[in-house]
């Protein structure tokens, strides 16, 4: 314990203090006690003095009248040694005697000294002596004098002794109770002063002491509840801190977040808005806080139109997270309306109780038209607008169900475009397009507003016509096919009679799929085309030809099938020159067999026509490019020189990517382009120029060759085949087989031939099935003949295994 | 010079000269604190200028920290004139009848001194006296 150096003045702050009070009681009581004891004490000494001044002179003069008659005789001697006892004894200054003429004399005399005089008679023993007397006189101050003289004394003894005393006791008190008092006193001011480390001194064993100990034990006390206060102060502090950065992080974040954030109390009377809430709500935080949140937010259902409840009052009253339900609009002050999602979640004290709720109001208004847009133009067609393919079946599948009842019929109208891809290649896609625009505005405007109108491909539209029966829907069909034909495409310098072939079917059956009902559709229009384009055509179950594209549609999974199973086979037949056919490099056309699932070869008439309108001439030409490359490539020894004609469909043509695949199977299989020779039709060309333009310079840049098929029965133009640069024009076969009965036919043949001939292109006669026909196209001037008079088909693998063996032999025989 | 101190002196110059029986010298003293109180050239200040000490001096006879002056007149310079007074009427006027008074001013006087407490100039400065 540390005990502080007492200062040496008192505590300017007391002044009024312990000591004063003390000092105060113990002098002036002193002196007032001492002035008290003074006065009675003078009383009783001045009675006595002046009753001494009353019987000491006799008291004197008896006692000395005794001794002296006492004696047996007179001696001054003894009477002088008396006397100056007695005058002692009664405070007498001085004494006289006066006795036989003889006087005797002690003390003083005279002066301010009174005297006080008497006589007594000496009577000796001796009877013979003669008695005389005998004259004393005592000399004393005044009464006056000795009560002054007494009170001085008095006075001053008693006022001394106070003092002392009065110092005594004030030193006394000062060790047992001012300096220990102010000793606690200067500590607890260096204590309040801030020391903490200083205890009082608690070696004394009285109140003090005690009154130390527990001062010090409260201190000791204060001290380490001060510690703990400090401690959990700083606690306090550094949570505070942490609740501070906490509490800015919160705001901080609350005010950049997108998302509006409303929090209210228990009762949902606002408390908080972000700088979101205020945008999205137009409100300021000062103008609603305390309001009730549904006052301060209008929500109303998207749809309907109606308020919905707050998802504060649903979590207020359920305590639980409540999202709010979609399409839900946010009413701002201005009208204007926002779309919202909310979240509301309870706020919980320590206890669980509820003390209020957050909101989180996200603004969906960009994902929802988003949304929107996504959803329209997940159901529209961008080009056209009108519902796209996969709405349409929506719309269909729901039209079917309502036809499963058998209470409602409906009639669906597919559409094909009949000069579309003349229009496309002629003018160009942007032309196409716009045809497509127009043809859509046409569509528009002729149907009713509870039909339901879609593009479904290319150029292929549909119409489903609801709550209309096959015979209505045909009218309508008829009247939108008099619509088209009145109709005329015109851009730039080019106009073009549009048609439109249509297929109808009716709805009405239970047992019908969309996929059943679609494909009807599209049989139905198939056959319109087939039957000259530009007409309407209803299907019908009894219909042979719609049927037989059933059939076709069967082809799709059985080709799928062959195609994975590779049950195709390559045969070739040999294109000959008409002049000298068994001379020459050997020249062979490549076609397509396929073996079905018992092993029985398929003729491609059977499904090619299939493949072609179910798009699967694609994958079948290359897997016949593939298939020739390797075998080709396998047999490279004995193919070189040779020639091989491979025929590509429009579909191969207009893809992508069919380009590369080509190039990269040269460079796989490492054949020499100029031993491949492309056929294309002449149909397929017109249709794909462009492209069949680009891809004949590409590949013919590297040694390909090509040729013009099936020439004579398409839209022939002669400027197309000067731009194709092809190298070889097969003459139709329909024209060369009648060719030595119908003069037309040679007459075509003559000028087919001499067209080719005319711009440079070697020309091939097909179906030359005898050498009759051989013979009048030597005549012509025909280069090549193909068919069974110059020899048949026979399969890849055969012709290669047969020369090999010849070569074997030829081997064995050298 | 504090005051206290020379109110020892004072006292027991008082008590001496009445012992004494000092009548000049009591005369004097009357005087010179008449002049001390009118003139307020009290000794104590006196001695400390003399000796350089600041003018201020305790008198270790002030009341609690809150009391403020509100007579515009030292409490010590009222105490010389009370004593004076006293003094006066007790020694002077009344001698026979006071006789006691004068002695009770000597001793207080002395008291005070070695106290340091002066009652009277306590009570003065409790009246408003500087």
């Amino acid at each position: 314990m540390i005990i502080p150096p007492i200062a040496a003045s008192p505590d300017s702050s007391i002044q009024s203090s312990l000591s004063t009070k003390i000092s105060v009681i113990v002098f002036w009581g002193m002196i007032l006690v001492g002035m008290l004891a003074a006065f009675a004490v003078l009383n009783g000494r001045e009675a006595e003095i002046k009753n001494a001044y009353v019987t000491n002179g006799n008291s004197l003069v008896f006692e000395l009248s005794e001794f002296i008659n006492s004696r047996k005789n007179f001696s001054w001697e003894e009477v002088e040694g008396k006397a100056t006892e007695l005058m002692h004894q009664h405070q007498f200054a001085g004494i006289s005697l006066f006795a036989e003429g003889k006087k005797l004399v002690l003390g003083q005399q005279g002066g301010d000294l009174v005297s006080f005089e008497r006589t007594f008679t000496y009577r000796p023993v001796n009877p013979q002596k003669i008695p005389f007397s005998v004259l004393v006189a005592v000399y004393h101050p005044t009464l006056k004098d000795s009560l002054i003289k007494e009170r001085k004394q008095v006075l001053v003894a008693i006022g001394i002794t106070m003092l002392a005393f009065g110092l005594f006791l004030h030193w006394i008190l000062q060790r047992v109770l001012t300096r220990p008092f102010q000793h606690m006193v200067r500590t607890a001011k260096s204590i309040t002063h801030g020391e903490m480390a200083l205890r009082f001194e608690q070696t004394r064993t009285d109140e003090f002491g005690f009154l130390s100990r527990f001062i010090n034990k409260a201190l000791d006390f204060v001290t380490l509840k001060q510690q703990e206060l400090q401690d959990a102060l700083k606690k306090v502090r550094e949570s505070e801190a942490s609740l501070m950065a906490e509490k800015t992080r919160i705001e901080v974040t609350l005010h950049s977040i997108g998302d509006a954030v409303i929090t209210t109390d228990a009762a949902g009377l606002l408390q908080y808005l972000n700088p979101m809430a205020e945008k999205l709500t137009g409100k300021q935080l000062d103008e609603v806080r305390g309001f009730p949140v549904k006052d301060v937010l209008q929500l109303i259902d998207e749809d309907q139109r109606r308020p919905v409840e707050s998802s504060v009052e649903a979590c207020l009253r359920n305590g639980m997270v409540v999202g709010s339900v979609e399409h839900v609009l946010l009413v701002r002050p201005d009208g204007s309306e926002v779309d919202v999602v909310s979240t509301a979640a309870p706020i919980r004290g320590k206890d669980g109780l509820l003390i209020g709720v957050v909101l989180v109001l996200h603004d969906v208004s960009r994902a929802r038209k988003m949304a929107k847009q996504l959803s329209y133009q997940a159901s529209h067609d961008d080009l056209t607008g009108l519902f796209n393919r996969r709405e349409f079946e929506r719309h269909l599948g729901k039209a079917v169900s309502e036809a499963e009842s058998g209470r409602i019929g409906h009639s669906l109208c597919y559409m094909d475009l009949d000069q579309f891809k003349i229009v496309n290649d002629t003018c160009g896609h942007i032309a196409g397009d716009e045809l497509l625009r127009q043809f859509a505005a046409i569509l528009r405007e002729m149907i009713r507003d509870t039909d339901t109108v879609a593009r479904l491909g290319g150029d292929e539209f549909g119409i489903l016509f609801e709550r209309c029966d096959i015979e209505v829907a045909k009218q309508i069909a008829e009247k939108l096919l008099n619509r088209v034909r009145q109709f005329r495409f015109v851009w730039e310098d080019f106009a073009f009679d549009v048609g439109v072939s249509i297929g109808l079917v009716s709805i009405s059956s239970s047992e019908q799929s969309v996929t059943d009902i679609m494909s009807a559709a599209d049989v139905a229009c198939y056959s319109a085309k087939e039957a000259g384009r530009n007409r309407v055509s209803v299907y019908r179950l009894d219909d042979s030809e719609p049927n037989q594209r059933h059939g076709e549609m069967r082809w799709v999974s059985r080709l799928g099938r062959a195609l994975d199973e590779n049950r195709f086979c390559l045969y070739c037949q040999k294109i000959a020159p008409v002049a000298e056919p068994i001379s020459g490099a050997p020249h062979y056309e490549l076609l397509i067999r396929l073996l079905d699932e018992e092993g029985k070869l398929i003729p491609p008439l059977a499904f090619i026509p299939a493949a072609e309108r179910y798009n699967l001439m694609t994958s079948i030409d290359r897997w016949v490019v593939r298939k020739a490359f390797e075998t080709i490539a396998q047999n490279a020894s004995i193919t070189r020189g040779w020639l091989f004609s491979i025929n590509l469909s429009g579909q191969s043509l207009s893809e992508d990517n069919f380009l590369k695949f080509v190039i990269d199977a040269f460079d796989k299989t490492g054949i020499l382009p100029s031993q491949i020779c492309f056929e294309i039709t002449e149909t397929t060309a017109m249709l794909n120029l462009t492209r069949a333009t680009q891809f004949i310079a590409v590949l013919k840049g590297m040694g390909c060759r090509f040729s013009l098929d099936d020439f004579g029965t398409g839209l022939s133009s002669f400027g197309y085949l000067k731009a194709l640069k092809v190298d070889f024009l097969k003459i139709d076969g329909s024209f060369v087989r009648n060719i030595v009965s119908d003069s037309v036919n040679r007459a075509v043949v003559e000028a087919a031939n001499q067209i080719g001939h005319a711009m440079g292109i070697q020309t091939v006669a097909e179906f030359v099935e005898n050498d009759e026909i051989l013979q009048l196209l030597r005549d012509i001037g025909v280069d090549f003949a193909q068919g069974y008079g110059v020899a048949k088909p026979q399969p890849m693998e055969e012709l290669f295994y047969g020369i090999n063996q010849e070569i074997g032999r030829k081997s064995a025989k050298g | 010079m504090s005051e206290r101190i020379f109110r020892i002196i004072l006292g027991a110059i008082l008590l001496m000269a009445l012992y004494f029986d000092l009548r000049p010298v009591i005369y004097g003293f009357i005087i010179v604190i008449v002049f001390e109180g009118i003139t307020n050239w009290r000794v104590p200040l006196l001695v400390s200028r003399l000796q350089g000490a600041p003018s201020g001096v305790n008198s270790d006879c002030a009341l609690s920290p809150g009391d403020r002056a509100r007579i515009n007149f030292e409490a010590e310079r009222a105490l010389r004139l009370a004593v004076a007074a006293f003094l006066i009427i007790s020694y002077v006027v009344f001698s026979q009848e006071l006789w006691f008074f004068p002695w009770f001013i000597g001793f207080a006087l002395f008291g005070a001194g070695l106290s340091g407490i002066c009652p009277m100039v306590m009570g003065f400065r409790w009246l408003g006296f500087r």
